[in-house]
């Protein structure tokens, strides 16, 4: 009896290693310890055998059953990685066969994308230039150039991301206002839109990643009345349809004075609905006149040169636009989601 | 912040003026109120009354039968209340009142038969009357409460709130009380403003010593001692208006601080007399390793920033945040100190942060509070306990220790330049009414004023020329400033170099190849980076990652592309995914690399051929670089290595002569390790790269003028053999001759095992003549020997 398991137990080991192929282990692994594999057999078949013998032979059998068994697995581990080994050493590869086209498919813009796309468009035809700033920045363009001193609750742990090297991830687009100036001859105009980060908690209205787009202009004599010309403009030309905005007093340190602009809500035309509060207005972006310090920062005099500044949150436009409900649906890769965008296009 | 429109009215002359109305006008001018609303609606028909008699109900030991009167009331009604008695003045809701539940819902006083007994009306307690949650038995009035009235004649209960949104009054210090607010209403209306201005005599009876150590950290501290109080529950009206204002009515002393509070924006603290150990106060702060117990019965540790108020012992409160427990005002308080102070606003932030303690002083002190309002608040204070806590006195001098006196700001600012900045012709006199009505001070020569700015806009919020216009620009209303585009200098067109590039690409990729864009953290998850094998070493960790798994920022866009097959392959047989965007190389200098990258990604969980994945990638990058006018777009072997590129199926892309980046199919290594079923081939490229390559038109070239003789050869080689090597050996036979080689097709199978058959179609093309035969022949011949002697290939028949 025990020989007979010891035999089987060779012959079956025996087997698996020479399988090329996982076909064939498995073949090997059901013939013997399968519901009618041979082990299997042996174990169904000591019921006939006296008490003491049954449990030693039982326990002989099992432990054959578990050596086959860790043996294919084995096997199966070496068959896999000779596998990918003859995967990796392809030498009759040909990257230059010819490039085969691929089948139509329907494609989508991220509709963070489309709203910025739009946006730049608006702001393109009107002359201002586009640049791309970067996103890691320093504490000194995210902060000190903006007239944001070192006391002050926007520079704490709690809203911005750090680096351990002392840089941060910018916390909105406006580091590149110091950097436009720096880069561009004033008179110029300029919007920059981009990803920024804050270091919270996400939930269905709150994403420690989302995006930006910072309008700026610097010449001379700029006043309140053309900034709201510019926004009533820009706003109806994203939206497509007339808009009408106020401007309420509002603080942020870079500009002065500085403004949270509302417009009439869309949804129900500014008698009040739960979209607004029941307030008929929703806020929407923040913006000014560039505060003097700012100029300074940008090495701008602010005795000769005036300048507006805004920011719009085109995550946050794109969820009015769309009514999406959840701010984690744009970062998600998820392309339930993000299939469902086929309008626009970049240019 | 809650504000009592019957509150602000006491310190400006708002007679006539709809509070409702005035909200939205407040919203755009000053400070943005989140919700208004009416408080005390429905209490018209609750009247002042005396019971008169109070005898057993007949069907109820628990109720009883008070007999009532007042004015024309006389009449008996049920009533439950534990401490109904007779002699006392109470509040009678009549039929038709509508009183708050305890449920909170509105109920309708009527008739009703309570066992047996017909009654009308009720007697009310506090909290029927919507003042709080006191239900324990009925209202209580003073004694000398004239009975007959209506209840909202003698108590403020009818009022309407205005609810403002804190973060608005981040920068305005001197909206954290109801006289500043007064003050701007009082603007916006053109009505008269009353300031606060209560006068104290003080005495010498109880000296103590308060000295101010931190003067940096504590410009001003000032303190007087009061005797001879004893603690009960302030006034009624007191009460209503802290109730309607979020605050719960607590006893007289605290009562009058908050008020106080409330009323100037200034916090105040009263400690317990007996507690105050040798009559001494020191403002300093904290020594390494102190503490002090809160009034919340909170244990903070202390740090040297902190500041702390102390007596000869110890610490006796964390300065501008909450009392000490130890010197509290307790039920049998009778003397007490009174610090009306003002701390450095971080300061307090600082410590009310740590130590988790956010109240409504340490949210006042964070915004720079006007020192002159310390005084003001703390007069108000003992006129409060001098007024309404018979016997009780001041019993001390006014202690003010600090150095908070400033030289007033002073602003020089011309007509012009508001008008200027406002784009609104707006009157000087109108620009001076305006700012006077504000006290502001100013005097005029010409157009060009002269401005001081009153103390409690000085402390950070008014400091420059620009915040006098928005001053004018509010209060005259940004609404009535006409639009105007600005007039510009046409320039030179902007070249958009990368940005344009990106939106060709963009436009390529979802519009004619079928490809969903993608936007992913940059963020790196350490799970994918161990599955591919990529240690941590060199890339920028974050100081506070938004979670342990994601402590690094990216380097590359593919491992988070990964994740994006991971996600959605079970969801769909065909994945086609870009994305664009920046990533983090470390570097010396502190701002890191932040090249921009394209990468994308194509996969087939049905594909029959598995590689043919390798040559859809490269068809979408070759579509690319062809719409982009970059030149030509080479394939050459991959000297990129990779995590998830294959040893062997995978290439550069050469543009113009540039490697610019690799396409590759995935590496079996790293699908494996990041458990993804699906087939793909993915490509990356640089695109601050790619723009920096010399865009290169495509130049016409002359159609044929004599015709092109089509040419096919199939060629038999070894299977290391590239096609593209092939192709320049064809061009090379007679480049005068021979155009438009390419590869069409090629075989493999036992037929040429192990070699394969690759397959070429040429335009054989004279510019000056007709081709012939013979000449096609020669060719012919050439392209056999060439082939046969450099890759010993043997040419089909």
């Amino acid at each position: 009896m025990f020989d007979d398991i010891q035999k089987l137990e060779e012959q079956a080991v025996q087997a698996i290693n020479k399988a090329m192929d996982l076909d064939t282990l498995r073949k090997i692994e059901t013939e013997y310890t399968g519901k009618k594999g041979s082990i299997t057999l042996l174990l169904k078949g000591l019921g006939k055998m006296a008490p003491e013998e049954r449990k030693a032979a039982g326990m002989a059998c099992n432990n054959a059953k578990q050596a086959v068994l860790s043996a294919s697995e084995f096997r199966k581990n070496e068959i896999t990685e000779n596998e990918i080994k003859k995967q990796l050493d392809a030498p009759g590869f040909d990257p230059t066969l010819p490039s085969i086209p691929v089948k139509q498919m329907s494609g989508n813009f991220h509709p963070v994308s489309t709203i910025s796309f739009s946006v730049e468009k608006v702001f393109e035809k009107l002359g201002f230039k586009i640049p791309d700033y970067f996103e890691v920045e320093s504490e000194w363009f995210n902060f000190e150039a903006l007239n944001i001193p070192g006391d002050h609750p926007a520079r704490d742990m709690q809203d911005t991301f750090w680096l351990k090297n002392g840089s941060l991830l910018r916390t909105h687009t406006s580091p590149g206002q110091a950097r436009a100036m720096k880069e561009f001859k004033p008179p110029f105009r300029a919007i920059f839109p981009g990803r920024v980060f804050r270091y919270e908690r996400t939930d269905a209205s709150h994403e420690h990643t989302f995006h930006q787009v910072e309008g700026l202009m610097i010449d001379k004599n700029l006043s309140v009345s053309n900034l709201i010309a510019i926004m009533k403009l820009l706003l109806e030309a994203i939206f497509e349809q007339e808009i009408t905005i106020r401007l309420r007093p509002g603080y942020f340190p870079f500009v002065e004075p500085g403004f949270e602009l509302d417009i009439q809500c869309m949804t129900c035309g500014g008698s009040g609905c739960p979209v607004c509060k029941h307030s008929g207005w929703v806020e929407l972006l923040p913006c000014g006149l560039v505060h003097p310090e700012v100029l300074k920062a940008g090495g701008l005099d602010p005795d000769e040169w005036t300048g507006w500044a805004f920011g719009l949150g085109l995550t946050r436009l794109a969820m009015m636009k769309y009514k999406i409900n959840h701010i984690t649906h744009f970062m998600s890769g998820d392309l339930r989601f993000l299939s469902q965008f086929k309008a626009g296009g970049a240019r | 912040m809650k504000v009592s429109w019957n509150w602000i009215s006491k310190y400006a002359e708002l007679e006539g003026i709809d509070p409702i109305e005035l909200s939205r006008q407040f919203t755009l001018s000053v400070a943005e109120i989140d919700e208004v609303y009416k408080t005390g609606e429905g209490l018209d028909n609750c009247f002042v009354v005396r019971v008169d008699r109070v005898e057993t109900h007949p069907g109820s030991n628990k109720l009883k039968l008070a007999t009532v009167s007042g004015g024309t009331i006389n009449r008996t009604v049920v009533c439950g209340a534990p401490n109904v008695r007779e002699g006392m003045i109470t509040v009678l809701a009549d039929e038709g009142s509508v009183v708050k539940s305890s449920s909170s819902e509105p109920f309708v006083i009527g008739k009703a038969v309570i066992r047996g007994v017909e009654s009308t009306g009720m007697l009310a307690s506090p909290m029927e009357l919507g003042l709080g949650d006191n239900h324990a038995g009925i209202i209580e009035l003073p004694p000398e409460t004239e009975t007959g009235k209506r209840f909202h004649e003698v108590a403020p209960v009818k009022d309407v709130i205005w609810e403002i949104d804190n973060k608005s009054l981040t920068h305005r210090p001197d909206l954290w009380g109801h006289s500043g607010i007064a003050r701007e209403v009082a603007s916006l209306c053109g009505r008269k403003y009353l300031p606060v201005s209560p006068d104290i005599v003080f005495t010498d009876d109880d000296p103590l010593t308060v000295k101010n150590s931190a003067t940096d950290l504590c410009p001003r501290y000032t303190a007087f001692t009061m005797s001879g109080i004893s603690i009960g529950p302030s006034p009624l009206w007191i009460q209503i208006l802290l109730y309607n204002t979020g605050m719960r009515p607590i006893n007289n002393v605290v009562d009058f601080t908050n008020y106080s509070m409330l009323t100037t924006g200034n916090p105040l603290h009263a400690f317990d007399r007996r507690d105050i150990h040798n009559s001494y106060i020191e403002i300093r702060t904290a020594k390494e390793g102190e503490n002090i117990i809160t009034l919340d019965q909170t244990d903070v540790k202390l740090n040297t920033s902190d500041l702390l108020i102390t007596d000869s012992e110890g610490g006796i409160a964390l300065a501008g945040v909450m009392g000490g427990l130890n010197s509290e005002v307790k039920d049998d308080t009778a003397d007490i100190v009174l610090e009306a102070a003002n701390f450095h606003a971080g300061t307090i932030r600082k410590t009310a942060v740590r130590a988790g303690i956010r109240t409504e002083s340490s949210a006042r002190f964070e915004k720079s509070l006007d020192p002159e309002m310390a005084q003001i608040t703390g007069y108000l204070f003992a006129r409060l306990v001098l007024d309404y806590i018979p016997g009780a006195g001041v019993s001390s001098k006014f202690y003010d220790e600090g150095n908070w006196k400033r030289e007033p700001v002073i602003i020089s600012i011309s007509c012009d330049f508001i008008r200027n900045a406002l784009g609104l012709e707006i009157a000087n006199e109108k620009i001076i009414s305006i700012l006077t009505s504000l006290d502001f001070a100013v005097s005029e020569d010409r157009g060009n004023l002269i401005v001081r700015v009153p103390s409690w806009r000085a402390t950070k919020d008014i400091s420059i020329k620009e915040d006098l216009v928005e001053e004018i620009g509010r209060i005259y209303g940004y609404d009535n400033i006409p639009p105007q585009l600005p007039s510009v200098l046409l320039e030179k067109p902007w070249s958009l170099d990368v940005k344009n590039l990106q939106k060709i690409i963009t436009d390529v990729m979802v519009l004619e190849l079928g490809f969903t864009e993608v936007m992913n953290y940059s963020f790196d998850k350490l799970k994918y980076l161990k599955a591919l094998g990529i240690g941590t070493e060199n890339l920028l960790e974050l100081a506070n990652p938004v979670s342990k798994e994601e402590p690094v920022l990216k380097t590359d866009l593919i491992p988070n592309m990964l994740g994006n097959i991971l996600l959605n392959e079970n969801r769909c047989e065909q994945l086609r995914i870009f994305e664009m965007g920046r990533v983090f190389i470390q570097q010396q200098q502190d701002l890191p690399k932040q090249p921009r990258m394209f990468s994308f990604i194509i996969g087939d969980s049905q594909i029959k051929n598995q590689d043919d994945l390798f040559y859809n990638a490269k068809y979408c990058i070759e579509t690319v670089i062809k719409r982009i006018e970059r030149g030509n777009c080479e394939i050459k072997p991959c000297t990129t290595e990779l995590p998830w590129i294959h040893p062997s199926k995978s290439a550069d892309i050469i543009v113009s002569g540039e490697k610019t980046g690799y396409i590759s199919m995935i590496n079996p290594v790293a699908q494996k390790a990041m458990e993804i079923q699906m087939p793909f081939a993915l490509c990356s490229i640089n695109l601050d790269l790619l723009s920096s390559i010399q865009k290169s038109i495509h130049q016409f070239e002359p159609l044929p003028k004599f015709p092109a003789i089509s040419y096919d050869v199939t060629v038999i080689v070894e299977p290391t053999v590239r096609a593209g090597e092939i192709i320049e050996i064809l061009k090379e036979v007679e480049p005068e001759l021979i155009h438009n080689v390419r590869c069409v097709d090629y075989f493999e199978g036992e037929k040429y095992a192990p070699k394969r058959a690759l397959s070429f179609r040429m335009d054989f093309i004279h510019s000056s003549r007709t081709l012939k035969q013979e000449e096609v022949n020669e060719i012919h011949t050439q392209i056999v020997k060439k082939l046969s002697i450099s890759v010993e290939g043997q040419v089909m028949t």
